[in-house]
């Protein structure tokens, strides 16, 4: 489903402005010379997730009306997996960059990408990220996206209710700082993208 | 079995009812006409016969599948063009033509290619740099690209100036009449459907008025002009009856069927002269729908 894939790119490009910006600025300052907390980092960045989630949301709610997309010899589920596809690449590219400024900015610490994952510990401070931060960073940043743009776009809004009340408990077990929060936090994560993606997937049809 | 049908389809926006137990069938090769004025239910029959809207009662079928789960297969075997349709306005002609070309395993790039220098669209141009015609075209040369065995278009030479829908007709008309597909168009401009239509179908309200091959139609319902020498009386209790107006001294009445029964009874009340004048379809689709509809 490559054509429909490189449209949803296309029609979300305008917000990698934002996104790539934002994602820039956390990467730099999250290596400045300011002693900046990991959750702080992750809470700030999560804003990008957020913001792509509400305009890919948007997006799909007016591609409703939009019999011309929706007139395809093609399943729903497919259609619906490539316009997924198209959004996580925004997000990634957005992580990456984070990855990138951060990684310049603080050159001395290359070697953390090839230690062993780490879960990060909230209420620590950082100065450098290894790959366990990265990946909770994409995870925190991914839920959010889905979470926002499945509430957005959903044709039917009581499905997107059960996200809403994971991803309060995911936030909650982040912010009370406990050695075990990542662990909570990042199963909480995955509940509620598998949730949102799952059903989002599984409704697709209900856009025609 | 007939490429669509509706079967009792009724469908509700909140209490408001578009359409009140629609049923009918849409032969093989016919080019049908689905009439109505603004909300009489047509839009939202197609939308049901493509699967766009679920039915609150009732079934649309559309070769050989419920409408509601339509598959994918299926789909591309039927071509749509609705009115002012969204195009992808940020891509160019010919992307455009890649993109509908993915998603149709029968989409002939070719007869596309042939079509759209007939209709003079430039590849290069974006969709949004092209005027409302050239993208009702854009669409019709795309749908017929598909080679579909059902055509559905849901009037869309709606908005279109004089010129170009007689351009967009016939270019229709050509592409259509060789091979034989099957047609369900909505229009609301009658002279379009007039040249086009074998069979035509009334909506009013939602409710099916009429559903019958054109000619059968104009041939069926006549308007009598009966003149009194004074004012003209109460239209009789006729049979068929569409629509009466009375004029001073003259009754007009619109009746189905009314040969040999709506001369006698004017006479009857005292008519002198009772001429009776075949309609066009304009003539005829107003007295079927002004009954309630308040028009004149």
């Amino acid at each position: 489903m490559r054509p429909v894939f490189i449209r949803e790119l296309k029609e979300l490009s305008p917000a990698l402005v934002p996104v790539l910006a934002f994602a820039v600025i956390a990467g730099a300052s999250f290596a400045g010379p300011l002693s900046v907390q990991f959750d702080d980092i992750l809470a700030v960045a999560s804003v990008g997730g957020v913001f792509l989630g509400c305009l890919h949301g948007g997006l799909d709610r007016w591609r409703r009306g939009d019999l011309f997309a929706l007139h395809r010899a093609v399943p729903a589920v497919r259609m619906e997996a490539a316009r997924t596809l198209a959004g996580v690449v925004v997000l990634l590219l957005g992580i990456v960059a984070l990855v990138i400024t951060h990684r310049v900015t603080t050159l001395s610490h290359l070697a953390d990408l090839r230690a062993m994952p780490q879960l990060a510990v909230a209420g620590r401070t950082y100065d450098h990220l290894g790959a366990g931060e990265i990946a909770l960073l994409a995870g925190f940043v991914l839920a959010g996206w889905a979470v926002l743009r499945f509430a957005v776009g959903a044709v039917r809004i009581r499905w997107a209710l059960p996200a809403f009340v994971v991803l309060p408990l995911a936030s909650w077990s982040f912010l009370s700082r406990t050695e075990t929060f990542a662990a909570a936090t990042a199963l909480a994560l995955a509940l509620t993208m598998l949730f949102s993606l799952g059903t989002g997937l599984c409704l697709a049809g209900d856009r025609r | 079995m007939n490429p669509i049908g509706f079967e009792r389809l009724t469908h509700y926006y909140g209490a408001t009812k578009a359409l009140d137990t629609l049923t009918l069938e849409v032969p093989p090769g016919c080019v049908f006409a689905l009439l109505g004025r603004n909300g009489a239910g047509k839009t939202t029959a197609i939308k049901c016969l493509l699967g766009f809207l679920a039915p609150t009662r009732g079934t649309a079928r559309i070769l050989g599948h419920d409408a509601a789960a339509l598959p994918a297969e299926a789909r591309g075997r039927i071509g749509y063009v609705a009115e002012g349709q969204k195009l992808v306005p940020w891509m160019r002609v010919r992307e455009l033509v890649a993109y509908q070309r993915a998603s149709f395993p029968s989409f002939d790039e070719a007869l596309c290619a042939s079509h759209l220098k007939r209709l003079g669209l430039p590849e290069k141009r974006r969709v949004f740099q092209l005027s409302r015609g050239m993208r009702a075209q854009l669409a019709l040369a795309l749908a017929l690209a598909q080679r579909p065995e059902v055509l559905v278009l849901d009037d869309p030479a709606m908005g279109l100036d004089a010129v170009v829908r007689r351009e967009f007709l016939d270019v229709m008309i050509d592409l259509i009449a060789d091979e034989g597909r099957t047609v369900l168009f909505s229009s609301h401009i009658l002279t379009d459907v007039e040249r086009v239509a074998d069979r035509v179908a009334i909506l009013d309200r939602g409710v099916l008025r009429v559903n019958a091959p054109l000619d059968e139609v104009k041939r069926r319902v006549r308007r009598y002009h009966a003149l009194f020498d004074g004012d003209a009386p109460e239209p009789p209790p006729l049979k068929g009856l569409l629509r009466a107006q009375r004029r001073r001294n003259e009754l007009v009445l619109t009746v189905v069927d009314g040969e040999g029964s709506v001369e006698p009874l004017c006479r009857e009340l005292g008519a002198r002269t009772v001429e009776p004048e075949p309609l066009g379809l304009e003539d005829l689709f107003v007295d079927y729908t002004a009954e309630r509809g308040g028009a004149a």
